[in-house]
């Protein structure tokens, strides 16, 4: 009796208990690889999915389809897709958000809010790409070669980060930090269309919540050794034009770690001066001169090459600061060792009157397997 | 005491006061040092850790006076009959209502984090039975199940410390924004997290250690649950802008979640129910010192029988309050309730203890 008592109570428990509300299957859920967010002409907001539909026989691959939506909000448009698509969709397995650059424009605090506010929304992992048009348009590819759009959106960027033009990644979790962070600010991979082909133009820049300016992909990559980091390469190629030392050079300065300084001074009138300096070690991997790279000539392309790197990186900042995009975190530092004064200061006024000292050191030190 | 009820021993009190004192508290004191003590939310913690073991101290005093007594043999000895039962019955009270605190804040944790769908009743109804099953047994068997579960704490502080990745100096900077005075004011928002040491009250007499060693060991629990805070709260604010933190009241678990393991994505779900051991534990020693109060009061030998009759209680408390002003008010309800029962009751134990004794040594 008591044994049947048991038997009962352990069969009733595992039916009642091991089931929960919180679950849901993937049969059922239609998941959004990529979404899209533009602003519309009478300012809502429009939403663009990848849905993935899984295969219906275990031989066919999976297939997708894109659907757009327009809603006051981000969630509310959600919603009125829910009423468009079939079955639940759901953003679980999100890896990227491509907006708009006319919602960029806009600010991003009101769409974005729903990402960090609910749970279910994965942060971590996701990307944030800016494009020059509409994200729908980028969406709405549906497929390059291969690859469904969000695949391929994620293979592009994760490459192009090894590729060092945009690094450390930009994740959803690091841009509400960002959003929220008065003494830094970001900048996020810049896209476009030009025909059929999805180009990357380099990084969007921005302030608070603003779009406010670009860099192309050459000085995006700059800007990446300038934050002290790099991907796996980061190849730049520069003309040099010094007496015998005439010809293009491509060479990498990804591979061997950016040494960084990184000083932020006061004056004595409260002006803020900014120590910006990097060294960069640089394998030659393209030469197109005659004159032979001895160890001679390695020395004066190093002198060449650090006066273009200095002059293009003291460029880059120049549109930062134009862009009021304080991506180096000047303001945070200001915060921490000078209170007061940053307590005095209308920091998105003053930015763009810090004065930065850049400098560039490129070393090269190594030629390849020929001089 | 007559009861011969087996002892623990150094190590298992160590890992059961350090059990009972983590509890949900933890997962928003950043949250809420952010607001009041700024950048130098770690000093609070330190600070408050070191009036936890003043307090712990005057406990000590007052038990060492009393060889093989707990708390409520010594509010009878102390009150007299009636007093010393309405005492006892304050504490029963002050017990069940801090384990309901406690497991209410659990659930809404979960619920807001995981568990959307899953109405509250049934997640405080498990909790409850879990508690049940725990509480009612032998302080042996308990002790056992919070050294078994303290392996559970290296995960814990390998989630945590993996934020450090993320860290960055600068954000804990200036320490001292907010001035001495408010970082010495915050010290009240972080001691409702310290709560639990005082089950040391009921446990003291089944330690198989000298009263010395009882007392560095709680000392050494007290430390390591400060430290631990410590990390955490620093932890957080190196992770978070002080900006970004006002808007987060879980930074713990928001800095968890922000965390990519590759194959996890959120890792803030696997996170929480091993927290919710760890809650259990808490809420389940409440429930013990609750059930050995109901045992003296009716004068039984054994705690078990009154063990359902607590958790009852706690679960219908927990049931009462559904919006968020009503929680509110349980949680400051309990927090003054603690300035009651275990400063200022205690400390009334103490002096009226040196008089008793005086008295004792007149008549004898």
């Amino acid at each position: 009796m008591k044994r049947s008592v048991a038997v009962l109570g352990a069969v009733l428990s595992t039916a009642m208990l091991a089931g929960c509300w919180d679950r849901e299957y993937l049969k059922d859920l239609n998941l959004a690889y990529s979404v899209g967010f533009d602003l519309t002409k009478d300012k809502k907001i429009k939403e663009t999915v990848e849905l993935i539909i899984p295969p219906e026989s275990e031989q066919s691959g999976t297939k997708n389809e894109i659907h757009s939506a327009v809603g006051p909000t981000t969630r509310g448009s959600s919603n009125e897709l829910r009423a468009r698509v079939r079955g639940n969709m759901r953003v679980l397995k999100n890896g990227v958000q491509v907006i708009g650059k006319d919602l960029a424009l806009n600010g991003l605090k009101p769409p974005m809010d729903v990402n960090f506010r609910d749970p279910d929304n994965p942060s971590s992992n996701v990307r944030l790409i800016i494009t020059d048009g509409e994200a729908s348009e980028i969406i709405g590819q549906k497929e390059v070669g291969e690859l469904k759009i969000g695949e391929f959106l994620v293979q592009k960027i994760e490459s192009l980060e090894k590729m060092s033009l945009f690094y450390p990644p930009e994740t959803m979790d690091k841009v509400f930090k960002a959003l929220k962070d008065p003494g830094q600010d970001f900048a996020l991979p810049y896209i476009g269309l030009e025909g059929k082909e999805i180009v990357a133009k380099g990084v969007a820049l921005f302030h608070d919540q603003y779009f406010t300016g670009e860099l192309n992909t050459e000085d995006s990559i700059m800007l990446v050794l300038l934050k002290g980091r790099s991907g796996d390469n980061a190849r730049l190629t520069k003309k040099i034009d010094d007496g015998p030392l005439r010809g293009n050079i491509s060479f990498n300065v990804g591979k061997k770690k950016v040494k960084r300084t990184f000083k932020v001074m006061v004056g004595k009138n409260g002006e803020v001066h900014v120590q910006l300096n990097i060294k960069l070690k640089g394998l030659i991997e393209e030469y197109t001169g005659s004159h032979p790279l001895t160890e001679e000539s390695i020395v004066r392309v190093n002198q060449e090459l650090s006066d273009i790197l200095t002059r293009q990186a003291r460029d880059v900042v120049r549109s930062l600061q134009k862009a009021n995009c304080d991506i180096f975190g000047v303001g945070r530092e200001l915060i921490a060792y000078h209170n007061s004064l940053w307590k005095q200061k209308d920091w998105s006024k003053e930015y763009p009157e810090v004065q930065f000292h850049t400098n560039v050191q490129v070393s090269i030190i190594n030629t390849g397997i020929i001089q | 005491m007559a009861q011969t009820e087996k002892k623990i021993s150094a190590r298992q009190l160590f890992l059961f006061i350090i059990q009972a004192q983590i509890g949900v508290g933890v997962l928003s004191i950043p949250y809420k040092l952010n607001e009041t003590a700024r950048g130098g939310a770690g000093i609070t913690v330190l600070i408050t850790g070191a009036i936890t073991q003043l307090i712990i101290l005057m406990f000590w005093l007052l038990l060492r006076k009393f060889p093989g007594l707990n708390l409520f043999q010594i509010c009878l000895r102390l009150g007299g009959r009636v007093f010393g039962k309405l005492l006892i019955a304050g504490y029963i009270g002050y017990f069940v209502l801090l384990g309901a605190n406690i497991m209410l804040s659990a659930v809404g944790v979960l619920q807001r984090w995981m568990m959307n769908a899953t109405p509250t009743w049934i997640l405080l109804g498990l909790f409850s039975i879990m508690t049940y099953y725990l509480a009612k047994e032998k302080l042996t068997v308990m002790a056992r199940f919070y050294t078994l579960s303290s392996a559970l704490f290296i995960p814990l502080i390998i989630f945590v410390s993996y934020g450090l990745t993320q860290a960055r100096l600068e954000y804990m900077f200036p320490l001292m924004e907010a001035g001495i005075w408010n970082i010495l004011k915050a010290t009240k928002d972080t001691t409702i997290s310290m709560y639990g040491f005082e089950v040391i009250l009921i446990i003291f007499p089944l330690i198989d250690a000298s009263d010395k060693k009882k007392l560095m060991i709680i000392s050494m629990s007290n430390l390591f649950v400060t430290l631990f805070y410590v990390f955490v709260v620093s932890t957080c604010l190196m992770v978070f802008s002080s900006e970004q933190l006002r808007l987060i009241p879980e930074p713990v678990l928001y800095l968890v979640k922000s965390l990519n393991f590759y194959i996890v994505d959120r890792a803030d779900v696997l996170f929480l129910p091993i927290w919710s051991i760890t809650l259990v534990c808490s809420i389940t020693s409440y429930a013990y010192a609750a059930s050995v109060g109901l045992a003296q009061l009716f004068k039984r030998k054994s705690h078990g029988v009154f063990t359902p009759y607590v958790n009852a209680v706690i679960f219908f408390i927990t049931l009462l309050p559904a919006t968020p002003l009503a929680i509110r008010r349980l949680d400051v309800s309990a927090e003054y309730a603690a300035y009651l029962f275990i400063f200022i009751l205690p400390f009334a134990m103490v002096i009226g203890s040196k008089l008793f004794k005086k008295k004792v040594e007149r008549s004898a």
